[in-house]
């Protein structure tokens, strides 16, 4: 909710999105605040993906609304980061953690402008919350898949978003990789952002995620879910 | 040392000479300024068949007694859009769109030349490019377009490049990535049909891609590797004009013999570079 309360950071309002002809999402209502880690679940092909898009302004509802701030995507693009999977990076530009991060800052750069010194402190600042500041000059490539998904971070951070959304976060990054990343997603967090993560591995999300909306999830595998949830203990332990 | 600089200014007593030294170095650092992003992008071929794709335009300007950029820059950058268009809308794959309208262009570009009996040009200076002889018209012309390149990529840098590595992201933040896309391949034709006079149709994509690769392959740095890349297109034809004036030999395939020149030498130099290193560390660890 914004400083009054009244308007959640994010809301989805009869939410119904087709995708090449197929009902993906029907009729979703939720509302997310800030300060919130929202895990949405569901199966290979729910429709995790497309909300995120749908979020990002990268599809249109066939009806219904996304509301960020009260207002349409469109109009509060800088809010929204999407975290790009590696896999759809373009890896043959020799990018740094640094630069990757200052991509962060284009829109506030604009056109004409090289990078200026409150550019370069926030970059410094973004690196440095996300724990990657000694490995600013390291290449992207040569990352591991922890420390890739933190400086993509760093980036949203830069970029000033109050909302990341982050697909399958923890895919291809090792147990203690996994620990530092949710040690930072946590800090964000307790910073105010709403940070919204998908994943179909449904048991890793229970201790981490404050709501959870699920897709296309059978009544039954719920229940079994809340159940699972009450017993669950975390493989490794929770923040650095 | 009154030979060394009538050696070194000689060629330059000629106006023609200086025309070609001129655009031969334009060539030189627009090239690798917008092959950076074509190497990175993998859009190498693009370019060469831009180059190919242009030859109807240019007999049709010829025929009708027009510089040759009246009829390379209006059909250049229409391939340009073309191939965006099949690709991002029609979903024909690049490689695919790129062979389709190559072959079918280049073609009737050769159809038009053979039928057109008595042009002031022949298929060779075509595809191997004659600097030597680009007129002041030309000259001008290649000036005012090179001025508006280099204009145009210094504005769209940071969103161009933000957009090559990682078109979601950049697309989520709002960037126009349609625009930055076509915008990259227009580019491409108005650089690619500068070069045509260096180096001709078939050498192109030396200027275009060999300079910007062998700068990637030797930083880790885009930017740095856009300037090493002007360098080096810069002394590959600033040399390569040199040499042909002396030895008495094309400009065009020299200006290309450098360029790969410059690669093999950075290629071998790297994997120096690299085996010196991994042996020591193997010393290291025995040690």
């Amino acid at each position: 909710m914004d400083a009054e309360g009244l308007t959640p950071r994010l809301a989805f309002e009869d939410l119904t999105v087709h995708v090449n002809g197929l009902l993906v999402l029907d009729r979703i209502n939720f509302e997310v605040g800030s300060a919130c880690l929202l895990g949405v679940l569901g199966p290979n092909g729910s429709g995790k993906s497309t909300l995120f898009n749908t979020i990002a302004s990268l599809i249109r509802p066939t009806s219904g609304r996304v509301l960020i701030n009260g207002r349409a995507p469109e109009e509060e693009r800088g809010q929204v980061a999407y975290m790009t999977q590696y896999e759809r990076i373009n890896t043959r530009i020799p990018m740094s953690a640094w630069d990757v991060v200052m991509q962060g800052r284009v829109r506030e750069i604009g056109w004409f402008r090289w990078p200026g010194r409150s550019d370069r402190e926030i970059v410094r600042r973004a690196l440095e919350t996300v724990e990657m500041s000694p490995f600013s000059n390291a290449q992207i490539t040569e990352m591991s898949g922890g420390q890739r998904k933190r400086v993509f971070i760093a980036r949203a951070l830069a970029q000033g978003a109050s909302i990341l959304l982050l697909d399958e976060p923890f895919s291809g990054v090792d147990i203690p990789s996994q620990s530092a990343l949710l040690g930072v997603l946590l800090r964000l967090r307790d910073d105010g952002h709403t940070i919204l993560m998908s994943s179909h591995d449904i048991i890793q999300m229970f201790e981490i995620c404050d709501d959870y909306l699920p897709l296309n999830c059978e009544p039954e595998a719920l229940e079994r879910i809340n159940l699972s949830r009450q017993q669950f203990q975390p493989p490794y332990p929770v923040g650095t | 040392m009154d030979a060394i600089i009538e050696g070194l200014w000689g060629p330059f007593q000629y106006s023609f000479m200086r025309r070609a030294l001129v655009v031969s170095l334009l060539v030189g650092v627009m090239c690798p300024v917008l092959g950076v992003y074509v190497v990175t992008r993998g859009l190498g071929f693009v370019g060469d068949a831009l180059a190919h794709s242009v030859l109807p335009g240019m007999v049709a300007a010829f025929m009708l007694g027009l510089s040759p950029f009246a009829g390379t820059i209006p059909v250049a950058v229409g391939v340009a859009l073309l191939i965006g268009y099949l690709v991002k809308r029609v979903g024909v794959g690049e490689d695919t769109s790129v062979g389709i309208t190559f072959a079918g262009l280049f073609a009737l570009g050769l159809v038009m030349l053979t039928a057109a009996r008595g042009l002031p040009v022949n298929l060779e200076d075509i595809l191997l490019g004659q600097v030597l002889g680009v007129s002041q018209t030309d000259l001008y012309i290649t000036l005012s377009l090179a001025g508006v390149v280099l204009a145009l990529v210094f504005v769209v840098r940071k969103e161009l490049l933000f957009a090559n590595f990682d078109p979601t992201g950049a697309l989520v933040m709002g960037l126009p990535t349609n625009l930055l896309e076509y915008t990259l391949l227009v580019l491409l034709a108005v650089v690619t049909v500068i070069s045509l006079q260096a180096v001709g149709i078939v050498l192109v994509v030396s200027m275009l891609i060999t300079p910007a690769a062998t700068a990637l392959l030797l930083v880790r740095n885009f930017y740095r590797a856009l300037l090493l890349g002007v360098a080096l297109g810069v002394a590959a034809a600033f040399s390569g004009l040199y040499l042909s004036f002396y030895f008495n030999l094309p400009s065009g395939p020299v200006m290309a013999l450098l360029t790969t020149f410059f690669f093999v030498t950075a290629l071998a130099w790297k994997q120096g570079v690299t085996q010196f290193a991994s042996a020591g560390r193997r010393r290291e660890s025995s040690s």
